[in-house]
C-alpha cells in the first residue's frame, strides 16, 4: 500500500493540528502538512490528486470489483470497471498490480481461500486479455482475512466478495518471480 | 418506519427527476457552457459535464469522514448536498449531490436491492397533475429522460421505497434543492457509484432538519 494512504498508518501519534473531536488519527508521514481531523476535510493524501497517481487511480477508476454468492466470474459492471483500469494502467506504465482476492460466501474457510484466488486469477487474467502485461500483475487470494464489515447479512458479504486492485512500485513475495 | 408522502408512489413506484423538457434556442446557449462533448455509455450517449464551471465543492473528491457509520456503506446528508461512499480509516469518497422534494420526504436506512442501467423513467400521477404535457413515460436512454445512465433504487425488507440515487441532464441542480425528484448525481458521479456498490449496500439518508415531528426515524 502506498505510504501517503492513511491505512497503512496504525500508530497512534498525536499531531498538531487535532480534531475537536480528540481522535488521534495520524501517524508521522512525509507530508507534514496535516489538515484537521474532521468530516470534509481533505483526507491525507487527497489534497491535490495529481494525474497518473494511485489517488487518481481510485478516484477517477476505483480499485474494487464485485462478485456474486459463490462465483469468480466477472459481470458485465466488474468488466466495465476492469476495461477503465487497464486503460488507466496503459498510460502509466510505471505501475504494478497486485491483485487482492476475498471470500466471505458459505462454506469453509478453506473453500473462501480458493474461492478469493480465483477471483484475484480472473481479474488478471481479464486484465491480460485488455491488453495489460501479464508481468505487471499478480494474484493472492486472502479468504476472510480482510473483511469490510462482519454480519451475517448481504449487506455486509457483498462488500467483502471483492478482488482489489492495488497498485505497486514493486513486486513482494506473493509475486511468483 | 413512516413515509410521510406515500402516496406519491403510485403504481410505478417511480420518483424521479424533473424531465428536461426542449429548451428555448437561448436557453440552449446558456446551457451548453455546462456541457463538453458527449460520452459513449453501452449503447447510449450522455452529455459529459463541463467540470470546469461546476464549483470544487461539488466534485467528487476523498475526504475524511467521521461518524460511527461503518465502511462498506453509503450516506446521504441532503441539507448539505453530499452523498458519502464510506471507506476504512475514517475516509469517504464524496459526491455533490441535487435533491428533489422527494428526497427530503424520507430518512432512515435502506439497502440498494436493484440497479439499472439507462432506466425507463415513468413520472408518477402527482407529478403528471403539475406539470401539464408530461409523457406516461420515457424509455431508457433517450436523450430527455431525466434519470440519466443509472439508477440505485433503495429497499427496505424487500419492498421498493421508491427512492431513487440517478443522474441528472442538468449539472447546475447538482448542490441544489431541486423541485422534484430524489437524489440526482452528475451522469459521470453515477455511473462511478454504481460501479463501486453492490446490490445489498447499505445506505442511509439522514434525517433533514425541519422534518415533521411526527415522522418516526427509521433507526
Amino acid at each position: 500500500m502506498s505510504t501517503s494512504l492513511v491505512s497503512t498508518c496504525r500508530a497512534g501519534i498525536l499531531v498538531l493540528a487535532v480534531s475537536l473531536a480528540g481522535f488521534v488519527a495520524g501517524c508521522t508521514t512525509v507530508n507534514l502538512t496535516r489538515t484537521p481531523d474532521e468530516t470534509n476535510a481533505p483526507a491525507p493524501g487527497f489534497e491535490t490528486v495529481s494525474v497518473g497517481s494511485e489517488e487518481d487511480f481510485i478516484i477517477n477508476v476505483g480499485r474494487r470489483t464485485y462478485f456474486a454468492k459463490g462465483s469468480a466470474t466477472l459481470d458485465a459492471t466488474a468488466m466495465r470497471t476492469l476495461d477503465a483500469q487497464a486503460a488507466w494502467l496503459s498510460g502509466n506504465r510505471r505501475w504494478l498490480v497486485k491483485l487482492q482476492g476475498h471470500a466471505d460466501d458459505p462454506g469453509s474457510v478453506e473453500a473462501d481461500r480458493l474461492l478469493s484466488q480465483r477471483r484475484a486469477e480472473a481479474v488478471m487474467a481479464y486484465l491480460v486479455t485488455r491488453g495489460v502485461a501479464p508481468s505487471r500483475l499478480w494474484a493472492k487470494g486472502y479468504a476472510r482475512d480482510r473483511l469490510v464489515r462482519d454480519c451475517p447479512d448481504i449487506e455486509c458479504k457483498a462488500q467483502n466478495r471483492r478482488v482489489v486492485s492495488n497498485l505497486r512500485t514493486e513486486k513482494d513475495d506473493a509475486a511468483p518471480n | 418506519m413512516f413515509l410521510t408522502r406515500r402516496s406519491l408512489l403510485g403504481s410505478a413506484g417511480a420518483l424521479a427527476a424533473v424531465t428536461a423538457l426542449p429548451l428555448p434556442a437561448l436557453a440552449q446557449e446558456v446551457a451548453s457552457k455546462w456541457f463538453a462533448g458527449a460520452v459513449d455509455d453501452t449503447g447510449y450517449r450522455y452529455r459529459r459535464t463541463n467540470f470546469k464551471v461546476i464549483e470544487p465543492q461539488w466534485q467528487r473528491q476523498m475526504v475524511k469522514y467521521f461518524s460511527p457509520q461503518p465502511p462498506g456503506t453509503i450516506v446521504i446528508d441532503t441539507r448539505n448536498h453530499f452523498l458519502y461512499w464510506i471507506w476504512e480509516n475514517n475516509t469517504a469518497l464524496r459526491y455533490g449531490v441535487g435533491v428533489g422534494k422527494e428526497g427530503f420526504q424520507w430518512f432512515g436506512h435502506a439497502r440498494i436491492d436493484r440497479k439499472a442501467l439507462w432506466p425507463r423513467w415513468v413520472p408518477p400521477p402527482e407529478m403528471r397533475k403539475r406539470t401539464p404535457g408530461l409523457p406516461l413515460k420515457v424509455e431508457g436512454g433517450a436523450p430527455d429522460n431525466p434519470l440519466g445512465p443509472r439508477a440505485l433504487y433503495l429497499y427496505r425488507d424487500n419492498r421498493d421505497l421508491g427512492y431513487r440515487i440517478h443522474g441528472t441532464l442538468e449539472p447546475w441542480s447538482i448542490g441544489k434543492d431541486v423541485s422534484s425528484g430524489c437524489i440526482r448525481m452528475f451522469p459521470e458521479d453515477v455511473i462511478d457509484l454504481y460501479q463501486r456498490t453492490p446490490r445489498g449496500t447499505r445506505t442511509l439518508v439522514l434525517e433533514h432538519l425541519g422534518a415533521p415531528a411526527d415522522v418516526v426515524h427509521a433507526g
